[in-house]
């Protein structure tokens, strides 16, 4: 018996060791993987990478499609190329890059640093970066959410803001950096900055302060002379303006992006090619290479062609035509976008001196049209290959104020589009430069041809389409969805 | 209870049988009585003289004597659990027996919650038990797979093909829109890891659950708990239904006992089909042979010769040029190459087991070892496992007892790509065309891949040779358990478990791989789990008898806590080729490590009262703690209530017609919590990665790390969910059990589903935990048992298990939740629809339903509108319409065939590997090309299409009109016939086998999968691309299902 009342206590005293209490298990929720606070120094490396990623990604892959840099050969990609995209197609890049992935850390920095203690230089270059997110947003959606968006406990489903009233948004954001960043700071980014880093703060303060005040004037630039279709003349004289408050003087103070150069420090443009979908799926249009090739004139090609593509194995350029399959032995992009240490490309010099050259066109201003214009030619074949040329700039960099006026658009948006080689930004051109209360297949410049079995009739598209997280669950709020709809500045 | 029954039988017999007849001098008969099953003596066989009130019981041992009547020569032996049998005494005076088990007839006791074994009449909701004997016929490693058409209410799918793949088991249709929807599984009253981890679901390669590394003929028996007889005690833990193994363990005796059983299967598996491919036309586009393209449209491949030019680096005899170029060679020929044949081989699967049982009056033990090694249909893939496991027993004295057991897995495998990737073995053979041979060597002559566009796919040689990824599982699974009978109607029980394992796997790409993002310089990943379940039950219970009535009494304390971590390394670029460690690597580095807890705490009680053994009433009620929700809604209880009436006792309707009359009713509620770390949003290490490839891997070379928030919004105000389940059935016997109904209704709802449901991007978040969402499954189970002929000699008896389950999501928070699809395919959650209904583009159609057809003669597609912003429309729902199970048993002498035959109607599959390789031309129906037709459908005017087209690549399979952007095009009819197993055993006769110094043997020849009706053009309807998740019926470059055919041998001593 005794025995046995051992046993049943020990028994008991054993179990009473299980016997744990609610308090007891709430110790066990303490997540040991993440944290709910962080400082703006940790936060403000990867909003720029996600920047990088919503300009430069899928944004840039589809554009250079639409423009033709580029063709689809297969799955989404040859879908872009022959105007059937869908929804799904776009919510990585809504998402991942632009909303979830840069903008809501870029607003929490700009929360963070607006507190007693803050840093207003980390203000200003998140506020700059939002205005830039903002405006290509815009630029290729349309209408989209901002005045509610980011902010998941107010406003769970965001209504979508006018583009033009956001575009007003992103011209105060921009202002709003530039005063944050004029004046002092406690603390202030350095290596951590990855579009312009700096060794310390100090250093930062002296060279990196006055690129992110540049850049900041040339996307007022651009985003001014954006509105060229709705306000021709006030349009020019607010980009010119812009330009005029201080912006790149040389390829050199650029907001061109650099994380490293290795592989898996490489810009989205590399990594997409590296890949299997990037290998498999799309190729450089057989018309691009028709534009350069033989551009000087018969076997003189435009010098920037070797840089942008790549001979393939027999020692020739190989296009795919736009809209087809893919072909035997094709070209590859070349180093200038298709090599780890290549930049990433936001804003440049030379498209600053296109945008002076297309504003002083449209404001009468030749003289200076055309020497902005031979300028931003110059700069364009001294950074795409390293040097100038001098027969190349004989024939399209020798404009002065009256040949300019002949076909100066024509002049300005052809080279440019050779320019911005895989920007983003050339479709925003191209869907400017065409005429505004043009038939919908009416083609901008260069003159585009539509993929054989296009999907809208030849219709050219003039927007992303929302992704499907926006349509299944704020579908109340969803303002349009042609891909035919234009954005507000496009007429 | 059980002893009783068996009085009663025999009684009934006794009452039957007796005729009068003369008495003369007795015969005495002595012999053992043994179980056909596994040789092992059987104690309690009621032994009857044939025509006569005279009769015996067997001993502990098996063995009986009896004085016989002179002038009765048969003597009939009956137990419950086996078939009666008669023998023929021919003057002997040693008759040895070895009864057949009968599965139709439904077992006594049956192993509930927490291990409490519970009398079949008393339950008051529906389980259904398999027994071991059951699980071997099926010859499946993963006991998941052997369960599969056994059990009404269960649908099992298996991933793929591959050995050593896991399988999916889903009761009572899907009802968490964010869990697993897999049962709990318990071993012995222990909890077990069954997780299902893949680092992609819709690429990587095969991989297990983990359920098994438990060795299926360690089963002693599983009792399937639906509904409210798994949430009762259960709850939370078992919202999907509870898996209760028991296992086998030694019997105690009164003298000595030992017997050792052995078996070995060896079985030869071959792919069920190939996929149809094309063997006609060569790689190329419009016509045109040429090399880069994915296309299989050039020209027919009798067009061509080769050119025996020597700039062929793979292939000796030149290259394919046009038969009438000058410099063919008209003798060269190319013959078509059937690449699936040439790469798929016959698997080879060993299967040994041993075990060894004692037991004397106070203990008993049960020893085991196991060794199964299986090789695929694709070459290399392997799967290895080794178990050992034993059991033991014994009383300290008489009112206390210890059980002990511990079980020991050891697993390796290596297994390949399937599904989305190009490192996928399946997709690399059925993408190359007939034009070449990946067969012909992997490496060109500069240590280059050779593949059919020195590109991706990857040659699927060059992957078994170079590209395996390997596991090796290391899992102890234990328990200690106390029994402490403190008076003969109370009992102590305490038991502590535990599950501990550690999972190591690694992926290797070696330099020059196309597929696994591993270009240039070749990838390893390498990826550890340490997981460790502790679980502590004590359960105090209590009987008392109280006139008529019976009351059982039970209270308990459970405490579960688990613990998984996860250490991840990945890297690329190899500095030293074909050195796969991860050190070697030089960039892309990515280390990852997740640690995960969580514990809950429960009490809970049970009261079951009956009313003279015939009328039951049963309540329980648990209070659950758990860590993973938040003050106060961390603490809640739930219960259930339940009752049974025996009314064929009640009305005394126990008669030669009507054997058994039972009906039962029960309502439950429970609640669910969720996994750890979800009441917060948590910022953790960014990752940047791009929508098609490339991304940025922190810290840069400049040691600049990065930080972002999680997009996954917490919630700190998360509830429990909730399921409410009724539950109405009736159990009918016949004849003497010899027909029988066990027929069950239920409608479950799971409300206030924890959903991680997916929010406007806008919000700077993709989803968020919340509570919302109802899903209500409601369904028939029908269990159904005839012995058609039970003669002396020939016994036929067929089980039946019938399910069908109805699925609709009653309420969402959202338009809808998109499940994991494919391409344009989106199986979803929509109001009123039911569970993953496939939703995705599709053919654009007029008012009346007709197809669209464009100026161009083609199918327009549907396109976004402002009514139907998504485009997609509903395309079809994998959920089937019922699925019946038929199990036959025929046994005659010593021969035993039996079979199952798996019916499943309905449930919709995706094609999607057909669709993919009919855009690109490698389907055999693609040999339609250069036709031309007249698309049914209408106009934009409404006027019938009259514009005749032609089939090609270039406007019609990979064109927008036709191609596999429209998912509408590859959804088919999932329904099939096939003869899940069969087996043909033949028991030698106890004399031979005594010679062989056995006590029992038994030689089989056995199939799996042998035949296969189905209207389904792809491989096999059964497969699964996303494993046991949330979308089913996806099928997309799947390892292929095998068929399979063997011998084996048991042998019991």
């Amino acid at each position: 018996m005794k025995l046995q009342t051992n046993i049943a206590s020990t028994f008991l005293a054993f179990t009473a060791l299980f016997w744990v209490t609610s308090c007891e298990l709430q110790e066990a929720n303490e997540n040991p993987n993440a944290v709910s606070e962080v400082n703006v120094n940790v936060l403000l490396p990867a909003t720029q990478a996600n920047m990088t990623w919503a300009i430069a990604d899928f944004a840039s892959q589809s554009a250079s499609s639409l423009v033709q840099y580029m063709t689809g050969t297969l799955n989404v990609q040859f879908n872009i190329s022959t105007y059937d995209y869908l929804p799904a197609n776009f919510q990585t890049t809504w998402n991942n890059h632009y909303y979830a992935g840069a903008m809501t850390d870029i607003k929490t920095i700009i929360d963070l640093s607006s507190e007693p203690g803050g840093s207003a230089h980390y203000r200003g270059v998140a506020k700059i970066q939002m205005a830039i997110l903002l405006g290509y947003l815009v630029d290729l959606w349309g209408d989209v959410p901002f005045s509610q968006a980011l902010d998941l406990e107010g406003f769970p489903q965001p209504s979508y803001d006018s583009g033009a009233d956001l575009y007003q948004e992103v011209f105060r954001m921009l202002n709003e950096g530039i005063a944050d960043l004029s004046g002092e700071s406690s603390f202030s980014p350095a290596q951590n900055d990855l579009v312009f880093p700096a060794a310390n703060e100090t250093a930062w303060r002296a060279n990196s302060r006055p690129r992110w005040i540049k850049t900041a004037n040339a996307f007022k630039a651009r985003f001014h002379n954006h509105l060229s279709k709705v306000d021709a003349t006030g349009s020019a004289q607010q980009a010119l303006q812009a330009i005029q408050a201080g912006t790149f003087v040389s390829n050199a103070e650029e907001m061109k992006v650099s994380f490293g150069n290795t592989p898996d420090a490489a810009g989205p443009w590399f990594g997409f090619l590296l890949g299997t979908f990037g290998q498999n799926n799309i190729s450089v249009t057989q018309e691009f290479i028709d534009l350069l090739k033989d551009r000087v004139q018969p076997g003189v090609d435009d010098p920037r062609l070797e840089f942008y593509v790549s001979r393939n194995s027999n020692g020739v350029y190989v296009g795919t035509p736009n809209g087809g399959t893919t072909v035997t032995n094709r070209s590859i992009l070349g180093p200038y976008v298709n090599a780890a240490q290549a930049p990433t490309n936001i804003i440049t010099y030379v498209e600053v001196k296109f945008i002076e050259a297309e504003a002083n066109l449209r404001l009468g201003q030749f003289d200076a049209a055309a020497a902005a214009f031979n300028a931003a030619v110059k700069a364009s074949l001294l950074r795409v290959t390293g040097a100038g040329n001098a027969t190349y700039e004989a024939k399209y960099a020798s404009e002065t104020g009256s040949s300019i006026q002949v076909a100066g658009l024509e002049k300005i948006f052809t080279e440019k589009y050779i320019a911005l080689f895989l920007q983003t930004e050339a479709w925003m051109d191209w869907r400017r430069s065409i005429p505004a209360g043009a038939p919908a297949t009416a083609s901008g410049i260069p003159n585009l041809e539509p993929a054989p079995g296009n999907l809208t009739d030849g219709a050219f598209p003039r927007r992303f389409l929302y992704p499907p997280s926006e349509l299944d669950n704020n579908s109340a709020n969803i303002p349009e969805t042609s891909r035919l709809a234009k954005v507000f500045w496009d007429l | 209870m059980k002893k009783g029954h068996t009085k009663f039988l025999v009684v009934c017999m006794l009452c039957l049988c007796s005729v009068p007849h003369l008495w003369g001098q007795d015969l005495s008969v002595a012999g053992k009585v043994t179980s056909q099953d596994d040789g092992s003596p059987l104690p309690g066989v009621s032994v009857l003289v044939q025509g006569t009130t005279t009769g015996t019981v067997t001993d502990l041992d098996g063995m009986f004597s009896i004085n016989v009547p002179v002038g009765n020569t048969v003597l009939e032996f009956s137990y419950i659990g086996f078939k009666r049998q008669s023998v023929q005494l021919r003057e002997r005076s040693t008759v040895n027996v070895a009864l057949i088990p009968d599965i139709s007839q439904l077992s006594e006791v049956v192993v509930t919650a927490f291990g409490i074994e519970q009398e079949k009449k008393s339950l008051v909701s529906a389980t259904q038990e398999v027994k071991g004997r059951e699980l071997f016929l099926s010859r499946e490693p993963n006991m998941v797979d052997a369960l599969n058409a056994k059990v009404a209410g269960v649908q099992v799918t298996r991933q793929g093909g591959s050995a050593g793949a896991a399988s999916s088991i889903i009761i009572r249709g899907m009802s968490s829109i964010s869990g697993e929807n897999q049962p709990l599984f318990v071993i012995d009253g222990v909890p077990i890891d069954n997780s299902f981890r893949s680092s992609s679901r819709s690429a990587s390669v095969d991989v297990p659950n983990r359920a098994i590394d438990i060795n299926p003929n360690d089963i002693e028996s599983i009792n399937v708990l639906k509904g409210p007889a798994a949430t009762a005690l259960y709850g939370l833990q078992a919202g999907s239904g509870a898996i209760i193994i028991t296992t086998k363990k030694g019997s105690r005796s009164e003298t000595q006992n030992v017997a050792i059983n052995f078996s070995s299967n060896l079985s030869v598996d071959r792919i069920m089909n190939n996929f149809p491919g094309q063997m006609t036309y060569a790689q190329g586009d419009r016509g045109l042979h040429t090399r880069g393209t994915f296309g299989h449209f050039g020209p027919p491949l009798n067009t061509l010769r080769f050119d025996g030019s020597t700039n062929a680096l793979d292939n000796p005899r030149g290259n394919l040029v046009d038969m009438n170029n000058p410099s063919a060679i008209q003798s060269e020929v190319m013959i078509p190459v059937n690449n699936q044949d040439r790469f798929y081989q016959d698997g080879i699967t060993m299967d040994n087991n041993i075990s060894i049982s004692a037991g004397n009056k106070h203990s008993s033990f049960f020893l085991s070892a196991g060794d199964y090694s299986q090789s695929g249909i694709i070459p290399e893939n392997q799967y290895n496992r080794r178990t050992f496991r034993v059991t033991a027993e014994t009383s300290v004295n008489d009112k206390f007892k210890i059980t002990g057991s511990a079980f020991y897995a050891h697993s390796t495998s290596s297994r390949f790509g399937r599904g989305d990737n190009f490192a996928d073995v399946v997709q690399g053979t059925i993408r190359t065309p007939p034009s070449f041979d990946n067969a012909a060597g992997f490496t060109l002559a500069n240590g280059a891949q050779r593949a059919f566009r020195n590109n991706s796919p990857d040659n699927p040689f060059w992957t078994v040779n170079n590209n395996p990824f390997t596991d090796e599982v290391n899992r102890i699974l234990g328990y200690i358990q106390a029994n402490y009978d403190v008076t003969p109607w109370l009992n102590i029980m305490y038991r502590l478990g535990t599950d501990v394992a550690s999972d190591k796997r690694k992926q290797q790409w070696a330099v020059g791989s196309f597929g696994g993002d591993a270009l240039p310089g070749g990838r390893v990943q390498q990826d550890t789990y340490n997981d460790r379940i502790l679980n502590s039950d004590l359960v105090i219970t209590a009987k008392k008898e109280v006139g008529d009535f019976n009351l059982n009494w039970l209270v308990g304390n459970n405490y579960f806590s688990r613990n998984n971590e996860r250490q991840y390394y990945d890297g690329r670029n190899l500095a030293i080729p074909g050195l796969y460690n991860i050190s070697n690597v030089q960039s892309n580095l990515v280390q990852i490590q997740n640690l995960n807890q969580k514990k809950t705490a429960a009490v809970f009680s049970r009261v079951s009262v009956d009313y003279k053994n015939y009328l039951f009433l049963e309540l329980n009620g648990r209070q659950e703690w758990t860590s993973t929700l938040l003050p106060p809604n961390n603490s809640f209880f739930y219960g259930s209530v339940g009752s049974g009436f025996v009314f064929s006792e009640a009305f005394d309707l126990d008669e030669g017609f009507f054997s058994f009359g039972k009906l039962r009713a029960s309502y439950s509620e429970a609640g669910r919590d969720t996994d750890p770390y979800r009441d917060r949003t948590y910022y953790g290490r960014a990752t940047v990665s791009g929508a098609w490839g490339g991304g940025l891997v922190f810290p840069l070379p400049s040691n600049v790390g990065a930080v972002a928030l999680s997009s996954s919004a917490g919630n700190a105000s998360l509830r429990p969910e909730r399921n409410k389940t009724w539950e109405l059935g009736g159990e009918f016997r016949f004849f003497e059990n010899r027909l029988g109904f066990d027929v069950t209704y239920y409608r479950e709802r799971n409300i206030d589903q924890i959903i991680g449901v997916s929010v406007p991007g806008s919000t700077g978040f993709d989803t968020q935990f919340i509570n919302a969402g109802t899903i209500e499954n409601k369904g028939w189970e029908i269990v159904a048992n005839v012995s058609p002929v039970t003669g002396r000699e020939l016994n036929w008896d067929m089980l039946f298990n019938f399910s069908r389950n109805r699925n609709i999501v009653l309420d969402l928070p959202v338009e809808r939740i998109a499940l994991g699809g494919f391409g344009n395919l989106r199986p979803s959650l929509i109001e009123g629809e039911p569970y993953g209904v496939f939703y995705g583009t599709g053919f654009q159609r007029d008012g009346q339903g007709n197809v669209v057809i464009g100026a161009n003669g083609y199918p327009l597609q549907a396109q976004p509108s402002a009514e139907n912003p998504s485009g997609d429309v509903r395309l079809g729902d994998p959920t089937p319409d019922f699925l019946l199970g038929i199990r036959n048993n025929l046994s005659y002498k010593n021969f035993l065939l039996t079979f199952l035959w798996d019916i499943r109607a309905g449930g919709d599959v995706a094609n999607v590997t057909g669709n993919w390789m009919r855009a690109q031309g490698a389907a055999e129906s693609t040999t339609d090309r250069g036709s031309l037709v007249v698309f049914r459908g209408v106009m934009a005017d409404g006027t019938p299409n009259t514009t005749q087209v032609l089939i090609d690549d270039v406007n019609y399979y990979n064109a927008n009109t036709g191609n596999r952007n429209n998912a509408e095009r590859f959804i088919e009819d999932g329904s099939w016939v096939r003869l899940r197993d069969v087996t043909l055993s033949y028991s030698f006769p106890n004399a031979l086998a005594n010679r062989l110094k056995m006590k029992s043997l038994t030689l089989s020849a056995f199939g799996r999968n042998l035949l296969l009706f189905t209207g389904y053009s792809g491989v096999d309807p059964e497969t699964n691309l996303y494993g046991p998740n949330s979308s089913l019926g996806v099928d997309a470059f799947g390892t292929p299902t095998t068929r399979s055919a063997g011998l084996s041998l048991t042998a019991g001593f």
